[in-house]
């Protein structure tokens, strides 16, 4: 188990290395000066010039990219560009929210689309299974940014219930957490409902049926466990992309959270904002992914023993 | 039968789900209209909430809550050129001199000013200025901000006009300037000039992170992302504009439909950018008071005079009078921003129409007919970095197929791209625009020669522009500045160099229980002159 999660962390290196070098390459090659940005559409050219010199972006990319690496390692992210601030503290600033508004907004969306998961697959073609699937389809389809605009005119504006933007209060999270869980909710509800329905026509929930178990017993003890796997797949996906970073909710909240700060930094070309970002992001990727696994073993046993 | 009779069943409510979803919204956003059209519903329906405004607002009387859009990259004032970003350093740090409602330079540090010659300038500040830290303002921390202040290249246009600072006496400056410089004043309330006390220069203060000025408010805390707090200065030197409201909170909310929509509930109470789709909504609104006055940002169609067919001035001049402006700002702005026709922007000393021309399709017909170039040639790529601009592009694209410049195109970039592809003028077409305070400034950045590689966009190199430009720069008097400024507004007028389209609105949207908000063309926003009625 050990050895597993060990070499599973260790595969984090040609990862990280790999992600910051594409990413690296692209920003730098990408149009667009970081000196210019920096410096304002009134610079003379000859301003611009030498604050690329200081800045030592006139080095070949090579030499530039294994001097951030360098740092990087020590744990030196360099100095963010736009805000002259260092990348960690600003990313450090940021990455709690981002935490907090993914958590809830999962832990929300799973304790909803696991119950109208299985519940619509255990009656299937019934009018919860229909009320539900649908209520799932709205969820997919319904783009965030509008979806948050109508939760805030409504909530906030109409009710008065929640704030519209921020992130001070408990109350802050509500809304932003419900835009983005709904979305997640209905592709939970839709993975878990269909691997449930493969579950239960299987021959040993036939078998333990007629052995004259109770039905709510059968899916509780035999059939979710093995339902589950398909859903924990998706929920590990979503996390890792939610820790990316749920930009449109962020804009459309002012939530400020690190997805929005990406955006910002890929705009002004700020390279070692991006780079920072990026690194975290695959990280917490990689991480997100290495816990689905280790839940698989949890819940499987067959998958566990793979990795003795 | 069942089977159906429940699918019909899921389907219905679904339906009665989402209606039911829709009216809501729909509802609040109608409300304002009936009550514009009945004034004495409106009374009857106002009161209610007047009545309970004060319960409501008695907890935040010594409170705002100010939004706008981006995050200052910087509370420094000498590293940055956004004008977000001098709305905060507007409130920490004062200049020597500010902007008054007409966006004239008016003393502000400086208690009184005299000119000695065309070059020397003496000025004597207030006495007993106290910073945030507690120490008091002296001659010494006006030269060393100055002299500070000229190190930084983001700011470089601003410090140019000065060349040497001199301490006179405990209270008194000399400032040496290079040549005569009728910018100095307007210079010296930029904030890349505000003044900073010496001691914390020397000692390597990051004026970003703790930025210690003599302002009306103090800077509480940043919380990044999100917003950043200042409290009053109880020893704010200006005793006349100390501030009324205690604390502010500058809240940065990127998307415009939030921002108004916290405006509505209550929880913004002045909002300085307004998204336009929103206006008829606010304006609606009897509860919130919406000001709007041109500013000084100029916006053009700009063209690489370098870039056949574009060096010749007719083809400029025929594209020119094709632009139907007014149908541009209807649909890129929403009608929201004032026509333009001339090179300079209206409001500032030295602003003529004199040899502009608007809208006429069959003089500029004429134009390009007497241009000798054959319009079906032309090809024109218009670069747009935002959605506003490629609204306006595509207005552009329809008028100038009517003069038969039918090969019109745009390109989308992001702003990064978009200045550096412009800047190395790789471009032929693009939407722009500059913001300037004052109109030497604005001639300076956009069509001197020595600004080519940097603002001059369109590359106009002429030798009798750039020496009236410079005459005005060193003509102190202002009415003789005034007719330089004239010509060279009427000369750019005749060579077109740009296609001018709008002057953008700066808009102020906020409670109606705020007094004393006041606008002014170079955006200036005097959050201590605020009070809550």
């Amino acid at each position: 188990m050990w050895k597993f999660i060990f070499k599973r962390v260790f595969a984090l290196i040609p990862v990280i290395i790999g992600v910051t070098l594409i990413v690296f390459f692209i920003m730098s090659l990408s149009p667009g000066d970081p000196a210019k940005m920096i410096l304002g559409d009134e610079a003379s050219p000859e301003a611009v010039q030498l604050l690329r010199q200081e800045m030592g972006l006139d080095d070949p990319l090579l030499i530039q990219y294994s001097r951030y690496m360098y740092n990087a390692i020590q744990g030196d992210m360099g100095l963010s560009y736009k805000s002259k601030k260092p990348v960690t503290e600003e990313i450090w600033a940021r990455f709690p929210n981002t935490i907090k508004l993914t958590l809830t907004a999962m832990t929300l969306a799973v304790i909803i689309s696991l119950p109208l998961g299985i519940i619509a697959a255990v009656r299937q073609n019934s009018f919860f299974d229909g009320f539900s699937m649908l209520l799932a389809l709205f969820g997919v389809s319904m783009p965030p940014f509008w979806f948050g605009l109508l939760l805030i005119l409504f909530f906030s504006l109409k009710l008065g219930w929640f704030p519209s933007s921020g992130s001070e209060s408990l109350k802050s999270i509500v809304l932003p957490s419900v835009a983005l869980g709904f979305l997640h909710m209905a592709s939970i509800a839709r993975t878990t409902r269909s691997s449930m329905l493969e579950v239960i026509r299987q021959d040993y929930i036939r078998t333990a049926r007629s052995k004259g178990l109770s039905y709510s017993s059968v899916i509780r003890k035999h059939a979710l466990k093995n339902a589950l796997i398909p859903t924990i797949t998706v929920v590990g996906l979503q996390v890792g992309v939610l820790l990316g970073g749920a930009v449109i909710v962020e804009t459309v909240f002012a939530w400020p959270g690190v997805g929005r700060l990406m955006v910002q930094s890929i705009m002004g070309r700020d390279i070692p904002m991006v780079m920072g970002c990026i690194i975290l992001f695959a990280t917490g990727f990689t991480i997100v992914n290495l816990i689905v696994d280790l839940l698989y073993g949890f819940i499987d046993p067959r998958i566990r023993s793979m990795y003795t | 039968m069942n089977h159906q009779g429940k699918r019909l069943a899921v389907l219905l409510f679904l339906l009665a789900f989402i209606t039911g979803m829709l009216t809501g919204c729909g509802g609040a956003a109608a409300t304002p209209a009936p009550q514009q059209e009945a004034p004495e519903n409106t009374a009857a329906a106002v009161k209610p909430t007047a009545a309970e405004a004060p319960t409501e607002s008695t907890p935040k009387k010594d409170t705002i809550v100010i939004a706008n859009a981006d995050e200052p990259p910087s509370l420094s004032p000498y590293d940055h050129n956004a004008i977000y970003a001098d709305y905060m350093n507007q409130l920490t740090y004062n200049g020597l001199f500010r902007l008054d409602e007409t966006s004239n330079p008016v003393p502000d540090l400086v208690d009184t000013y005299e000119n000695l010659s065309d070059t020397e300038w003496l000025f004597k500040i207030h006495d007993g200025v106290k910073f945030h830290d507690g120490s008091t303002m002296t001659a010494e921390d006006v030269k060393a901000s100055l002299d500070f202040a000229k190190t930084f290249p983001a700011i470089a246009s601003y410090t140019a006009s000065y060349s040497s600072v001199e301490v006179v006496d405990p209270l008194t400056v000399k400032v040496t300037t290079n040549g005569p410089s009728a910018g100095l004043l307007y210079d010296l309330a930029y904030h890349s000039n505000y003044i900073v006390p010496k001691a914390l220069i020397d000692s390597g203060n990051n004026f970003n992170e703790n930025p210690i000025g003599s302002g009306p408010y103090k800077y509480v805390k940043w919380t990044l992302g999100d917003k950043i707090e200042f409290v009053k200065f109880d020893d704010y030197f200006d005793k006349d504009s100390m501030p009324s409201i205690t604390n502010v909170t500058w809240k940065f909310i990127p998307e415009g439909s939030s921002r108004s929509i916290g405006l509505e509930a209550g929880e913004i109470d002045l909002l300085v950018e307004v998204d336009t789709t929103d206006m008829a909504r606010l304006k609606g609104n009897p509860d919130l008071v919406v000001l709007e006055h041109p500013g000084f940002t100029h916006n053009w169609l700009m063209l690489n005079n370098e870039a056949k067919p574009f060096d010749n001035p007719l083809v400029r001049k025929a594209i020119s009078t094709a632009l139907d402006r007014e149908s541009i700002i209807e649909v890129a702005l929403n009608g929201l921003a004032s026509l333009t026709i001339s090179q300079t922007p209206a409001g500032m000393l030295g602003e003529s129409e004199v040899n502009a021309e608007g809208y006429n399709v069959e003089k500029a017909k004429q134009y390009m007919a007497d241009s000798g170039v054959d319009p079906a040639t032309v090809k024109l790529d218009i670069i747009c970095s935002n959605e506003t601009k490629r609204r306006a592009a595509e207005v552009i694209q329809a008028n100038l197929a009517e003069i038969g410049i039918t090969n019109v195109t745009t390109t989308s970039m992001d702003l990064a791209t978009y200045l550096q592809v412009t800047g190395k003028g790789d471009y032929t077409g693009a939407i722009g625009g500059y913001r300037a305070f004052n109109m030497v400034a604005f001639l300076q950045n956009t069509f001197h020669s020595s600004a080519i590689g940097g603002s001059n966009k369109t590359r106009l190199n002429n030798p009798e522009v750039d020496a009236l430009i410079e005459k005005a720069a060193a003509t102190v008097d202002q009415e003789e500045r005034a007719k330089i400024l004239r010509q060279v507004t009427e000369l750019l007028n005749e060579i077109t160099p740009q296609a001018p389209i709008y002057q953008e609105l700066y808009i102020r949207a906020y409670n109606k229980d705020l007094g004393g908000v006041a606008i002014n063309s170079a955006g200036v926003l005097r959050i201590n002159k605020l009070y809550w009625k």
